[in-house]
């Protein structure tokens, strides 16, 4: 799996994760629940946009030493 | 020395296609030159950006193996204790309101081929004693003062069939707030027998329960916790904790070992646990000093 491939994919779970948070806040929206979402979704997020950044980042970086050191003849 | 190379018809071949040749050659070295370049000036700098790359997803990649099963454990818990909750809500309309005394038929099949207090009720059970081991209100008010960390109690978790004696052993239950406190004994963590005590109200905010060490070591109250916290650690514990006031547990690595109503009587004996009895003992004089660690 490519750097973009996982980066999609991570990026879908966690919008999926979310999602259904809010749903379920719908139904517990109390103190326990907010402690839980302080306490590990809203972290999770953070995590998961530094990582998908992070991911970016690699994958420029791969694309650009491919550019560089492939053998354009083969290409 | 001069050579001149010949084609596949046996000539020499001409002067501009050799030329040509050579600078096709040419370009390709130089080529080749430059990716050799790249791959040596990449070798050097690609180790740091996959560091770096490492260094962005570590957290990623510990909350993903650390914090996600927590939570997943977290929620999980806290399911079993509201279907814990809704299983014990009787006749009388359940658990809802403060201190409401519910009536619970569940699991009185278990409780008839488990207890003892049938045809034990009148006498006194040897574990008894431990109530006078149990520290007096004012010493549970000035212990409930320090917040302890939860302990992990050696005690092992309820099985089902007693999960569902503790609901059948009392007709009235008494639910506990989340919020108040249980004073445990210092050192609880280390003791291989323990007790729970349901007693009058000591102090605002107080469970009534207190948690104490079931061997021969006497301790000082350590601290209090939140009920919530305690079944957090120990959800099995949640029907155990509705038991009204002068009920005592004895508990072990066995699971429960007794359970004494108010008048001392044993209301529930574990079947290998007649034999384990305690005799009546002289009062325990070791006293450990109080180790809890208190959090904020």
């Amino acid at each position: 799996m490519g750097v973009y491939e996982g980066r999609g994919q991570l990026a879908k779970g966690i919008k999926e994760l979310l999602s259904r948070w809010a749903e379920t806040k719908g139904d517990w929206d109390d103190s326990v629940s907010q402690n839980f979402e302080k306490r590990f979704l809203i972290m999770l997020e953070m995590d998961v946009r530094s990582a998908t950044s992070a991911m970016d980042s690699m994958a420029q970086i791969l694309a650009a030493v491919r550019r560089d050191c492939s053998d354009d003849s083969t290409g | 020395m001069k050579k001149l190379f010949k084609g596949a018809d046996g000539r020499p071949g001409s002067a501009v296609d050799e030329e040509k040749a050579l600078a096709k050659a040419l370009k390709r070295l130089a080529d080749g030159e430059q990716k050799c370049k790249a791959v040596m000036a990449w070798s050097r700098k690609l180790p740091k950006d996959i560091m770096m790359f490492k260094g962005s997803v570590q957290r990623l990649a510990t909350a993903l193996q650390s914090d996600v099963p927590t939570a997943g454990a977290q929620l999980s818990r806290l399911l079993a204790t509201l279907e814990a909750y809704a299983a014990m809500q009787g006749p009388t309309g359940g658990l809802g309101a403060d201190d409401k005394l519910v009536t619970s038929s569940i699991g009185a099949a278990a409780l008839s081929m488990t207890r003892g207090g049938a045809d034990a009720a009148g006498a006194r059970s040897p574990w008894a004693r431990l109530r006078s081991k149990t520290p007096a209100a004012d010493a549970r008010e000035k212990a409930s003062g320090t917040s302890i960390a939860p302990v992990e109690l050696r005690a092992a978790r309820l099985a089902t069939v007693e999960l569902e004696g503790m609901l059948a052993l009392s007709a009235e239950r008494s639910a506990v707030d989340p919020q108040s406190r249980i004073v445990l004994a210092a050192n609880l963590g280390a003791a291989a027998q323990i007790y729970l005590e349901r007693l009058d109200i000591a102090f605002p905010g107080d469970s009534g329960w207190y948690i104490g060490r079931a061997d021969d070591v006497a301790t000082e109250p350590g601290g209090s916790i939140t009920v919530s916290d305690l079944l957090d650690a120990r959800v099995d514990l949640v029907d155990l904790l509705t038991l009204p006031k002068g009920y005592l547990a004895v508990l072990d690595g066995g699971g429960v070992v007794s359970v004494l109503g108010a008048r001392d009587e044993e209301l529930w004996k574990a079947p290998e646990a007649a034999a384990a009895a305690p005799q009546p003992a002289p009062s325990a004089t070791a006293t450990e000093p109080a180790a809890a660690a208190p959090t904020t």
